[in-house]
């Protein structure tokens, strides 16, 4: 096998291994939409201003998992290691 | 066996025929990915933080600038872990500084460095998930009583400094690594070096449960806050010495990676390479336990926390319990430091 292979396949697996970091936003903006549905529930007329509460702070959640795809997405196409 | 081989001398042969520079490139790869594992903390608790904001604006829509500056306050602390797992990150791609010593150094232990530092930084989970957890609870208390957002704001911070802890430990140690590697100039013995390097950062994962658990704690205290201005300090009080205690698996496991690191014992020893890894990376790998008591010693400073608000007199019965069942509760903390201690001194395969 190359050098240059090995490096393509630990990259690979470290792309891969990234993406883990996925489980973070997805367990805490579930958690957040269904305290927002409870609370659409609780007090309709708010909807809006609830809503766009629980839609801020899950963008600030998905924040971690955007840089995990960002890491993977270097290691796939824009590998320093591979210069 | 695989010819006259075992399974780890084939790996290593395997390794072998590769230039330096690739298999250190390879495992800073595998490195940096693992680093960003890190972002899960984050995601939990600022999910769950999103979560307390949008239900304290349904009970009280009038204060929904008051209650969405607390939680993005908490939140953006609760940002830091998975920042420090990116700065990392993008060190080991762009800046790599194992790369550069490639010449003068072993590349077994430039090679486990790299993985070591991604692994160390995994910590940041729980500081992570612990101050969103506290995020939460300050916008949830400032919803309720506006009036006390300075109070709460500062506990909250408070708490959430002390959850940071073990995540700045992890930094520290992946740092070491990179910056002031005490392994790069000593001649033999480089698989137990590489071996003890990759225990020292799988030691710093024990940071997840007292950066959970005193994230909890902090949370709490929030909340104690925010009902009961005026007892902040009985409150505060309580938080800080259950987190203390909580902090102990954070210090053990500190001190375990500074000693595979600094003052490695089993370097000097003669016998079998194998062993003498192995034990190493073992003595890294029993430290994970401190995960269990950093959580669960922090649930019991929250929930102390949180009597002490309700009712400040009984403070020394409520202290005097959790004190004693914090202390059960660290004894497997206790146990995995004794057998990392046995395999570093005491060592029955040698």
């Amino acid at each position: 096998m190359e050098g240059l292979d090995f490096i393509r396949a630990c990259s690979a697996i470290g792309a891969g291994i990234a993406m883990i970091a996925g489980v973070g936003p997805g367990i805490g903006q579930g958690f957040a939409a269904g305290k927002g549905a409870e609370a659409v529930g609780r007090q309709p007329e708010a909807q809006s201003d609830i809503v766009r509460t629980m839609l801020l702070g899950a963008a600030v959640a998905e924040t971690t998992g955007i840089y995990g795809l960002i890491v993977a997405l270097i290691l796939l196409f824009a590998n320093p290691f591979l210069g | 066996m695989i010819g006259d081989m075992n399974i780890i001398e084939f790996v290593f042969q395997f390794l072998s025929q590769f230039d330096p520079v690739d298999l250190i490139k390879g495992f800073s790869a595998i490195g940096i990915g693992i680093a960003m594992i890190a972002g899960v903390g984050p995601g939990i608790g600022q999910g769950f933080a999103a979560g307390k904001g949008a239900e304290a604006v349904g009970r009280n829509p009038a204060k929904m600038n008051d209650i969405t500056m607390i939680m993005l306050l908490g939140a953006a602390v609760a940002e830091t872990s998975g920042i420090f797992a990116l700065v990392i990150a993008m060190i080991l791609l762009f800046a790599n500084p194992f790369i550069a010593a490639a010449a003068t150094g072993s590349v077994w232990v430039l090679a486990a460095s790299a993985v070591a530092c991604g692994i160390s930084m995994v910590a940041g989970i729980g500081p992570g998930a612990g101050q969103g957890y506290a995020a939460g609870k300050g916008a949830e208390a400032v919803g309720i009583k506006p009036e006390n957002k300075g109070s709460v704001l500062r506990i909250m911070l408070l708490g959430q400094a002390v959850a940071q802890t073990t995540g700045i430990y992890a930094l520290i140690i992946s740092l070491i690594l990179m910056y002031a590697n005490p392994f790069l100039q000593a001649g033999g013995k480089d698989f137990v070096m590489a071996f003890s390097v990759l225990g020292a950062g799988i030691a710093m994962l024990a940071g997840i449960g007292p950066g959970l658990g005193q994230g909890f704690a902090a949370g709490k205290g929030a909340e104690a806050v925010g009902k009961n201005p005026t007892k902040t300090n009985d409150i505060s009080m309580i938080m800080l010495l259950g987190a203390a205690v909580a902090e102990t698996s954070g210090i053990f496991s500190l001190v375990v990676a500074l000693i595979l690191l600094f003052a490695n014992p089993l370097i000097g020893l003669s016998g079998s390479v194998w062993i003498l890894s192995a034990s190493a990376l073992a003595s890294g790998i029993a430290m994970i336990a401190g995960i269990g008591p950093g959580t669960g010693q922090g649930f019991a400073a929250g929930k102390g926390t949180e009597m002490v608000g309700i009712r400040p007199e009984v403070k020394s019965v409520v202290l005097r319990v959790m004190l004693l069942g914090q202390a059960v509760a660290q004894t497997t903390g206790i146990y995995a430091l004794i057998v990392a201690l046995v395999l570093m001194y005491a060592n029955p395969f040698l």
